[in-house]
């Protein structure tokens, strides 16, 4: 499938819910509000043979916690990519873990690294941190990394 | 393979630790196996003994330092990491690498994938018991990364990738010794592919074990040949052509069953494509320029997608306009092939559990890279060993069982 | 080493068997030693062996830095081998940190683990990103020539 093609389709199926832009032939971002993002995503695994799930991203950014799928098409160059941005205090997204499992351990590794909840996950504990990790968030960007070896009772230098 | 109908009576349900240190495993990873009898019902991996942090220590380093760093992600993938990192940041740029550069990155790309799939075989026979083939096939590793030595002045790391283009030359004056090296391989390589197709034991013994379906293919996103041998047909050097596959005379190989017998025959079958991709690149090898020089890196992201032996990788590059990126997300190909043990493994006797495991070629440095932590005080077990004993018992029950010896025939 | 006779110490050297620990390096070493094992390289020639425990092991084989998750298990896995026993360190990572120096998850590189637990440890460092098999049991036999 074309990328400038997907994007009218999707422009026309869903409107200013989604903004949405090809960057090259091959790269597609789309832009979208965490309560659209269930229901795109389930179009475009009805609308697009050979979609599957990549991998995801999270971001620390100014306006919120962003979390980004990126979608690869198997047999094509295509990459698709949703960003959803989720307000900061209490960061939510729906999962994608029901639908699809490959979100699983991602989601999970996501929850540990920058603290989004994501609403709906089916094994919802941490992935990369230990229980005893102290409740920092490595992605965040007041994490420093010498106050949290001084927490954690590591001398800083040796 | 084995249903739970078949075990006697129901049993209580014991949980196995594999790892974290085992001699073959060769790093730290922690399973938890839940078994009833001899079947697994359920498996968890613990995923933090290796991480160190190298997307945080990537957004300290700049883009000229970044394919050196990213190396040492993996030190059997260390030319994906990085050509993937540069075709993120050449996704960003919107430019092309010089032909030259294209080709260097094809053949230390390959030289790569050859010298991996070889560990691989090496692992599989030993975890069945085959050690033959370990010793064969690791020896005939030895003289590929010489090659790469060769041209590169390293076994492994060759530090050559860089955002738009490759750092140094490779020296043309070893084409020769590499091509006679191919064809010794080659050669090798035809033997191991001839012996695994006529042993009847390692048929009985892999055929129908751990079988992946297309639909769970998709559904756990698995990649690489852990994909194609399902009859998945997705490779990245043909779907999104980087360096100079575009260019080049190869085919991308999948086999129907799924099973861990068809993954060994998709391996064993791209190193021979592999070998002939190197050929034409020895062959073909255009002269020009090495790289475009300095390039300033504008705010933006890109996607870079890299076939590695494994499957496809995946970096996210996000940049703010100054020298070192803001985000660099790395998805190893492990990552996904590594959470599909939940489909491959349960319903499985325990005893096939290691060459089930293996079969994705897992690599752990790649898939953890990325979290931290706080050792949580539990006890590690060891008890991989055993099961691998239990592994190669069960195939010299089967060779035993159809009057063979327990190791395979080499010609 | 001061609790060992030279009794002791003489039938190591005729036949070290080597444990070996991957804490959480980029796995490039642990390649290496794999190698080392394989016709080119051979060490079973020498009486060098790989073992699967600790408790069976003289010389323990340490790659990488010491993640926070791994140093528990290592120090676990020092303690339980037998002495005389000495440690090589593989790699820039196992000797320096290599290029994991900031890493907020790293505990530090293994020399200073093992020696929280046992300040008599021996060990020698053998450098390089990664050392060829060659360098690796070079480093050996002088671990042994010094003992």
């Amino acid at each position: 499938m074309d990328a400038n093609d997907l994007v009218g389709r999707m422009t026309e199926a869903y409107g200013d819910d989604v903004a949405c832009v090809a960057r090259s032939h091959k790269r597609v971002y789309a832009s979208l509000a965490p309560e659209h993002l269930l229901a795109v995503f389930d179009w475009l695994m009805e609308e697009v043979p050979g979609l599957r799930f990549g991998t995801s991203t999270c971001m620390d950014l100014r306006e919120g916690i962003g979390v980004f799928h990126h979608l690869p098409v198997n047999g094509t160059p295509l990459v698709i990519t949703l960003k959803v941005v989720a307000p900061k205090p209490d960061p939510r997204v729906p999962s994608l873990t029901p639908r699809v499992p490959a979100a699983g351990w991602i989601e999970r590794e996501m929850a540990d690294m920058v603290g989004v909840v994501f609403e709906g996950h089916p094994e919802p504990y941490r992935l990369v941190k230990a229980e005893s990790f102290p409740d920092t968030f490595p992605l965040r960007r007041d994490f420093d990394v010498a106050r949290f070896k001084e927490d954690i009772g590591e001398q800083p230098d040796f | 393979m084995s249903s739970p109908t078949s075990s006697p009576a129901p049993t209580e349900r014991r949980v196995v630790q594999i790892g974290p240190f085992h001699p073959l495993l060769e790093e730290p990873v922690g399973f938890s196996l839940g078994v009833e009898g001899e079947t697994v019902v359920d498996v968890d991996a613990r995923m933090d003994y290796i991480h160190k942090g190298i997307e945080i220590l990537a957004q300290q380093r700049t883009y000229d330092m970044l394919p050196i760093l990213l190396e040492r992600i993996c030190g059997i993938c260390s030319v994906t990491h990085s050509v993937c990192f540069c075709n993120a940041a050449e996704d960003l740029l919107q430019v092309e690498i010089p032909p030259r550069a294209s080709y260097i990155r094809t053949i230390i790309a390959e030289l790569e994938r050859v010298h991996s799939h070889l560990l691989w075989v090496g692992l599989a026979g030993h975890f069945i018991g085959y050690n033959t083939v370990f010793m064969w096939a690791w020896k005939y590793r030895e003289p590929v990364c010489d090659v790469f030595e060769m041209l590169t002045g390293h076994r492994q790391n060759s530090a050559l990738p860089m955002v738009g283009g490759v750092r140094r030359d490779i020296p043309e004056k070893y084409f020769d010794e590499a091509r006679k090296t191919l064809d010794m391989v080659d050669g090798k390589v035809q033997m191991l592919t001839d012996a695994v197709l006529d042993d009847p034991v390692l048929a009985a013994r892999l055929k129908g074990v751990g079988v992946l379906t297309p639909e769970e293919v998709m559904a756990w996103g698995v990649v690489g040949p852990t994909a194609r041998a399902s009859g998945v047909d997705t490779d990245v050097r043909r779907d999104e052509p980087y360096a100079a596959y575009a260019e080049l005379d190869w085919d991308v190989c999948t086999t129907p069953n799924g099973d861990v017998f068809d993954k060994a025959v998709v391996r064993l079958l791209e190193l021979k494509e592999s070998i002939k991709i190197l050929r034409q690149c020895f062959d073909n090898m255009p002269s020009g320029d090495l790289n475009l020089g300095t390039l300033h890196m504008p705010r933006g992201e890109g996607i870079g997608r890299y076939e590695a032996p494994r499957g496809e990788d995946i970096h996210y590059l996000r940049s703010n306009g100054t020298n070192m990126p803001e985000r660099l997300k790395v998805r190893a190909p492990s990552y996904t092939n590594i959470a599909s043990f939940k489909a491959s493994c349960i319903g499985e006797k325990i005893s096939d559990v290691t060459i089930t495991l293996a079969a994705c070629d897992p690599c752990y440095s790649c898939t953890e890279r990325a979290a931290v932590v706080r050792g949580d005080g539990d006890q590690p077990e060891r008890t991989f060993g055993d099961l691998v004993r239990l592994s190669q018992a069960e195939t010299r029950r089967l060779a035993s069982e159809m009057g063979r010896l327990p190791d395979l025939q080499l010609k | 080493m001061t609790s060992s006779t030279p009794l002791l110490v003489r039938a190591l050297k005729k036949s070290p068997w080597v444990f070996h620990v991957g804490t959480s390096g980029c796995n490039n070493c642990d390649i290496e030693i794999a190698d080392c094992l394989t016709p080119r390289f051979d060490v079973e020639r020498f009486g060098i062996k790989l073992v699967g425990s600790p408790r069976h092991a003289d010389v323990m084989l340490i790659t990488g830095p010491v993640s926070q998750a791994c140093r528990e298990p290592l120090q676990q896995a020092w303690l339980e081998m037998p002495r005389p026993r000495a440690a090589v360190m593989i790699g820039a990572c196992a000797c320096s940190m290599g290029a994991y120096k900031d890493a907020y998850s790293v505990a530090g590189p293994p020399d200073k683990v093992l020696l929280e637990v046992d300040p008599d440890a021996k060990y020698i460092y053998v450098p390089g990103c990664p050392p060829k098999p060659e360098t690796i049991v070079m480093g050996v036999v002088k671990l042994l020539g010094a003992l």
